[in-house]
């Protein structure tokens, strides 16, 4: 039997997973869907995912370990299923592709601007293919590397103190045109990926501190999202962060070197590794599904058609405000799965645990 | 041919018939005792040869014949094949009658114990291995003094017939792994083995990666300190290197050296080793890359001077990093064929006239050949000769990946590169053992060397029984 997952990796796993490329724009939204002091919504929603996540423990503690797929496939037909497992690939591939496109179409913006964003896109899915064929056991391996590659980049808000004033936070609460829901959506979006925790469940050793690593993850990122959220409020001040697209650029571009200009650039590209993380788990969770439906065809095979047909679908969103409104809609309808699921195997569970008493 | 229970005369005829052609193989026969020796001269050694063998048989009637052959030395054969075998393996062959017997009197010509140029510490000793096993066993049974040390002889290649040891402590080294290893050896299918490196490839998980998977060593202390650690090891016959298993990638970066001198310089070296791997592998690279693609990343005081340099040469940063990259290859492997003596005129050729020349002519930037110069430097730098050129020929994509594709191309084969590395294993144990699977403890001598006070658990990756060292 292969080795179990150990919750170190977990933790690392979800970092990776949930921090992305949302968090350029993260300071901006706060800003513009909570008005003054946005930076206290990441507080809010990192609670709602820590409720949400808590789902996924009570499926955990009750289905004793079973997978999800086992849970719903012994109480419920293929054939009631099949369309949900359709609908579930349908949002989770397109939101991980999308999320991967994202990335590109910025790196794009900055760096290459007369290059295609298909043929930058198509590095990304060689990277996609080859790391979602060695499996899950590898993905965290891999996620474990790039944690390292990264762990680094919090602490370069530490330069930025010097400049950060408290005065510009100011002492109102949520002034200003807000839009709450949509807000606690888009940032909800950029912390999304804790959902993995869910299809591990068979993958980690029964009894281990599993869920405390997925939490204490998930706490990490909202950690570094509220850093960054609070140095962005204090060094830009509310009215400018309303005006700027990406702050976290902005602030990463204030960052000088003796030996290097333009030292953004190179920091947005390590946020690659975060990317493909994100990407791949999509993916690998969407592979999950599709083996459910097609029980004979080849892992290697699934995965090619995974990664094409999002290529493919991938290519239509080719401007960047586009891509945001297909992605709200997206993380909408995902955030809806993240808490429709385990509730419904709560249900399930409930039913079966009466079955067995009757 | 039947080689099994032959009698005295067939058996005598089918190893001469072996050993038709054989001009270097010598008959002794003693007509008066009806005895007849077969052996190679130059595998025996003379002394041997003549304490038991020859003296005894001058002494010795026909009637007493049979109380000689009872003493140890003489092992009775079974059949012809045996008996091939062992005149093969240096052993003398009696043929009395209707038996046979050999005796060891094994002694080819070998040279001294001297130390290895490929792994030479400042600190520490000096003795290596030689291509002879026995030399090679007691070298390491001199430093690890241990009923424990268990020793288990295999043999590879149907004609060469090399043998193999493979070592390892009982009650410290995992039985499982053990056996994983031996299963692997007796699998190999091949017609000869000559070389250590070359040995290993044949029980490597991944033969197509450019990573050696097994750590392989000259230095009789590496290995001893690594059987001690709970590893297996492996002698080759023939062949200074041994190998050791279970290996992971940060293994390749640690010397002797780091041990035999204080632990805190010991740690700055193990450092200055994965920052000279990241500058060896993305040096070059990152110079192309931002030469081709991102001239906004150069510092306005270094653009000048870089933009003077560069407006010279008349090809792209890739083609001036490739055709330098290619030169100092060149020199190096020109070098390593030399004699060491021609070989540093070499050095200097290359290094000041063709340099300097090359940037007079316009062939290149005088800032690509400090790149390329420091990549090259730094590659030198890891201790393992296998994992250096593997880092360097990995250089070469890398360059061509970032001329084409930026910065972007340079990630791209960074992530390909740990992507690779994540599926690797060596006897079933991850390849990125500590970092990934994660182990805290074995950092204290992976990528830092703490105090021996502080390295008292065996490494996780050997999976041992005996976790706390000293026991």
């Amino acid at each position: 039997m292969r080795e179990k997952i150990n919750p170190y990796h977990i933790f690392m796993l979800m970092y990776m997973v949930q921090s992305g490329v949302g968090l350029f724009s993260l300071p901006r939204i706060t800003a513009e869907y909570f008005g003054t002091n946005g930076w206290l919504a990441v507080l809010v929603v990192s609670f709602i995912v820590c409720l949400n996540i808590a789902l996924f423990y009570i499926v955990y503690r009750m289905g004793k370990g079973r997978s999800v797929f086992d849970i719903m496939e012994s109480s419920v037909s293929k054939f009631v299923l099949f369309p949900l497992y359709a609908f579930v690939i349908f949002v989770i591939s397109l939101t991980g592709c999308l999320l991967g496109k994202q990335y590109i179409l910025m790196f794009q913006m900055i760096s290459f601007q007369t290059t295609p964003p298909y043929i930058l896109k198509l590095f990304f899915e060689i990277l996609l293919y080859f790391l979602l064929i060695k499996g899950i056991y590898n993905i965290v391996k891999a996620s474990t590397v790039f944690f390292y590659l990264t762990s680094w980049m919090p602490f370069l808000m530490l330069y930025h103190l010097g400049e950060f004033e408290w005065q510009r936070l100011t002492p109102f609460l949520f002034q200003g045109e807000t839009s709450m829901i949509q807000g606690i959506i888009q940032i909800m979006g950029s912390l999304l990926g804790y959902e993995v925790s869910l299809y591990l469940i068979p993958y980690v050793e029964r009894n281990s501190p599993f869920f405390r690593a997925v939490v204490l993850g998930s706490l990490y990122t909202s950690l570094v999202y509220l850093v960054v959220c609070i140095v962005s409020f204090g060094f830009f001040g509310f009215t400018m962060l309303l005006h700027l697209n990406f702050p976290l650029f902005d602030l990463f571009a204030f960052i000088e070197l003796p030996f290097v200009e333009r030292f953004e650039n190179l920091l947005f590209i390590f946020f690659i590794f975060k990317v493909l993380i994100t990407t791949i788990i999509s993916f690998w969770i969407v592979q999950l599904y599709l083996g459910r439906i097609f029980t004979k065809a080849h892992p290697k095979l699934l995965i090619f058609m995974i990664v094409l047909a999002t290529y493919i679908v991938s290519n239509f969103a080719d401007t960047l405000t586009k891509l945001s409104r297909w992605l709200h809609y997206l993380f909408a309808m995902h955030i809806s799965l993240n808490f429709l699921i385990p509730i419904v195997l709560i249900i399930l569970l409930n039913i079966q645990k009466r079955q067995e008493v009757t | 041919m039947n080689f099994f229970r032959s009698s005295g005369k067939n058996r005598f005829n089918e190893v001469q018939k072996a050993f038709e052609k054989c001009e270097d193989i010598v008959y002794r026969t003693f007509p008066q005792l009806d005895i007849t020796l077969i052996y190679f001269d130059h595998l025996v050694e003379k002394l041997d040869l003549d304490r038991d063998v020859i003296r005894p048989l001058n002494q010795v009637t026909k009637n007493d014949l049979q109380g000689l052959f009872k003493q140890s030395q003489f092992e009775r054969t079974q059949n012809a094949a045996e008996t091939i075998e062992s005149i093969l393996n240096g052993k003398v062959a009696v043929f009395h009658g209707d038996d046979t017997y050999v005796v060891n009197a094994y002694g080819p010509a070998s040279r001294a114990v001297v130390e290895s140029e490929t792994e030479s510490v400042i600190t520490g000793p000096h003795d290596a291995f030689t291509e002879n096993l026995n030399t090679n066993l007691a070298l390491i049974r001199r430093r690890v003094k241990s009923s424990k040390l268990k020793t288990i002889k295999l043999s590879v290649g149907e004609i060469t017939k090399t043998s193999v040891y493979i070592c390892y402590i009982e009650g410290i080294a995992n039985d499982g792994l053990v056996q994983e290893l031996i299963k692997r050896v007796k699998n190999i299918e091949t017609d000869g083995i000559f070389e250590g490196n070359m040995f290993v490839q044949f029980i490597d998980e991944h033969p197509h990666s450019v990573f050696p998977q097994f750590i392989t060593s000259e230095r009789t202390d590496v290995i001893a300190s690594k059987l001690i650690a709970g590893k297996i090891a492996g002698l080759v016959e023939g062949s200074p290197s041994a190998f050791t298993a279970p290996t992971n990638f940060f293994e390749f970066f640690s010397s002797p050296d780091d041990y035999y001198q204080r632990w805190m310089l010991g740690t700055a070296l193990r450092l200055l080793r994965f920052i000279a791997f990241i500058i060896t592998i993305t040096f070059t690279a990152f110079y192309v890359s931002v030469t081709t693609f991102h001239y906004e990343m150069i510092p306005q005081a270094l653009l000048l001077n870089l933009a003077e340099s560069r407006s010279k040469v008349p090809f792209p940063p890739l083609y001036e990093a490739l055709l330098m990259e290619l030169t100092i290859e060149l020199l190096r492997e020109a070098g390593a064929r030399l004699p060491s003596k021609i070989g540093q005129t070499i050095g200097i050729v290359g290094g000041i006239v063709i340099g300097q020349a090359a940037v007079q002519a316009g062939l290149t930037s005088n800032i690509l050949i400090i790149a390329v110069a420091s990549s090259a430097i730094a590659s030198f730098v890891i201790p393992s000769y296998i994992m250096s050129a593997s880092i360097r020929l990995i250089r070469f994509g890398l360059i061509v990946l970032a001329g084409n594709f930026g910065n972007w191309g340079l990630m791209f084969g960074i992530a390909l590169i740990v992507i690779h590395l994540c599926g690797l294993t060596n006897l079933g144990t991850s390849y990125l053992t500590p970092v990934a699977p994660m182990n805290a403890n074995d950092w204290k001598d992976t990528f830092v060397r703490f105090p021996f006070s502080l390295l008292v658990k065996r490494p996780s990756q050997v999976k041992t029984p005996n976790k706390r060292r000293m026991k």
